[in-house]
């Protein structure tokens, strides 16, 4: 089985077919492309970093989730191509958290076989690890429709499920943090 | 007691935001662009850790393990260790994207998005691999013209075309195009013959290829048959203007493409697009799914019994309509491969 790496060949094609544009065109416009990219980071960034301090497990910065966000983003392109940079960033950060946490029950379960001392774990306010009970896509869920009030619809677009998956999976969230909010208090 | 907004508002608030603008270059940097002349970035030490390979992120927990500790910056009291993040960056073979997968018990599950942004899901045993295949995608694209003379409009420059996960480079190494056309956002779009690519495309061996790179993807559209397949129209040098510069694309965050024609350019019927898994132009027994919802819902279509067909001593086939999400789904491979999809893949609304 054979995988590649890939990396953009229209541009040695072009060269290829003799395309070249003057260097001082080609600065202006890639500096106006990286300002504008920029401007929307900057004006995307305070929802943006809420979304993952919400959706990331305890252990995980949620600056370190926002930064390969859009490093993995820019790979592909500008920022200012998308429709909605701000929900294709959440989108990015949701994925990050589900590959986290699957790398990090291997590691878990590597780990106490070789029997770690417990007291090297992260201790977090009691609340805040009771939302690493739920799912990452039921933390993004929550996050966006009870604290940003976005719809449902708008929501399950960003976590990659249909609207009546997302209604359900609000519905069960809420229900288990609640429980869990209770037993904590009792 | 906290109430479940309390402990939402709280998660949402964790530790103390950075720089945007000092963040974001940092970003541009791992991503590969030259700095920027006017930034000054300090470095900031990643709390979660770099990009490792799984295997390695577990040998390096291993060797610091009840040893290594960082103290929160803002926050002294905090003791954190720093399980790296790991990502998987996505696969392809020979052309074909190799998607993730969850896993749900002994279930995998697949999510795809179509390119008109439709997203389903396939769910199968974890004893078959069905993303390793990789997929390719069909898709049509509609550009509704009028006749000449005045005969009322006239269906015409309609075009399926394949969805590759590859480069141009790969698809047609070291060919110099026919011709160029400006495409969406600067790119250009290259029409190629098809003698000039690495492998036989598809659908006319012959013909003429608009070639679009979208991030990671390749879109063909066809043009210029020879007269063998005298039925279809060509297009001429405005129309491959149009559809150069108006067909365009996105990537969405899974890595899937979603196209975004531009009028005149519109998406064609949405029963046209087809997933197509694993390659079915190689040796008998290899596996390979195809999805269509186009074959399903017509007279003579097949139902939703799981129909057998084409048994050999090398491989077998079977065949359905799905009943919840409309695709005829048809499989072939080895007699244990088929087996398995026949009894165990289910579809659903993603």
């Amino acid at each position: 089985m054979v995988t590649r790496c890939h990396t953009s060949g229209v541009a040695d094609v072009l060269r290829g077919v003799g395309a070249t544009s003057a260097a001082n065109e080609d600065h202006a416009t890639v500096e106006a492309s990286r300002q504008a990219d920029e401007a929307l980071f900057v004006a995307s960034y305070a929802a943006l970093r809420r979304f993952a301090s919400s959706v990331a497990p305890g252990h995980a910065d949620p600056d370190d989730l926002v930064q390969e966000a859009v490093a993995r983003t820019l790979r592909g392109g500008t920022l200012s191509r998308l429709d909605d940079p701000l929900q294709y960033l959440r989108r990015v950060v949701l994925n990050l958290v589900v590959d986290l946490q699957r790398a990090r029950g291997r590691e878990t379960r590597t780990v106490h076989l070789l029997t770690v001392d417990d007291a090297a774990l992260p201790v977090y306010p009691s609340d805040v690890s009771m939302l690493d009970t739920l799912d990452p896509v039921d933390r993004a869920l929550l996050h966006l429709v009870d604290l940003e009030g976005v719809s449902i619809a708008d929501a399950s677009r960003v976590v990659g499920r249909n609207a009546a998956a997302a209604r359900a999976r609000v519905m069960r969230a809420r229900r288990r943090l609640r429980a869990e909010l209770a037993k904590e208090d009792s | 007691m906290t109430t479940v907004s309390e402990a939402l508002e709280r998660a949402a608030h964790r530790g103390t935001p950075v720089d945007p603008v000092a963040l974001f270059e940092r970003a541009r940097l791992d991503a590969g662009a030259p700095a920027s002349l006017a930034a000054d970035v300090p470095d900031r030490p990643r709390r979660t850790g770099r990009l490792v390979p799984a295997i390695a992120a577990v040998l390096v927990l291993v060797v610091v393990a009840g040893v290594v500790a960082w103290r929160h910056d803002d926050d002294p009291s905090r003791v954190v260790t720093r399980p790296p993040v790991t990502t998987m960056p996505i696969r392809s073979i020979d052309g074909r994207m190799i998607p993730r997968t969850s896993a749900s018990g002994t279930t995998v599950v697949l999510p795809i998005t179509l390119p008109d942004g439709r997203h389903y899901q396939l769910r199968y045993p974890s004893d078959v691999d069905i993303a390793s295949l990789g997929l390719r995608m069909v898709a049509q694209v509609d550009s509704p013209v009028t006749a000449q003379g005045g005969n009322g409009p006239m269906g015409c420059c309609n075009r399926e075309f394949t969805l590759s996960y590859a480069t141009v480079a790969d698809l047609y190494p070291a060919a110099a195009p026919i011709a160029t056309y400006p495409g969406a956002d600067g790119s250009s779009v290259l029409l190629f013959h098809a003698s000039q690519r690495r492998s036989t495309p598809s659908p006319y061996p012959t013909g003429d290829y608009l070639v679009f790179q979208f991030g990671p993807w390749v879109a063909e559209v066809w043009d210029s048959v020879p007269g063998s397949y005298a039925v279809v129209t060509p297009l001429d040098e405005a129309q491959r203007a149009t559809w150069a510069s108006q067909l365009r694309a996105e990537v969405d965050p899974d890595g899937f493409l979603v196209l975004r024609p531009q009028a005149p350019l519109q998406l064609a019927d949405p029963k046209l697009v087809q997933v197509l898994f694993g390659d079915p132009n190689t040796i008998a027994g290899t596996p390979s799914i195809s999805l269509w919802q186009f074959a399903c819902g017509q007279s003579g279509s097949d139902t939703d019994v799981r129909r057998s067909f084409g048994t050999t001593h090398v491989e077998s086939g079977v065949a359905w309509c799905d009943p919840v999400t409309g695709f005829h789904v048809s499989a072939a491979g080895s007699t244990a491969f088929t087996a398995a999809i026949g009894t165990g893949l289910v579809l659903r609304d993603g």
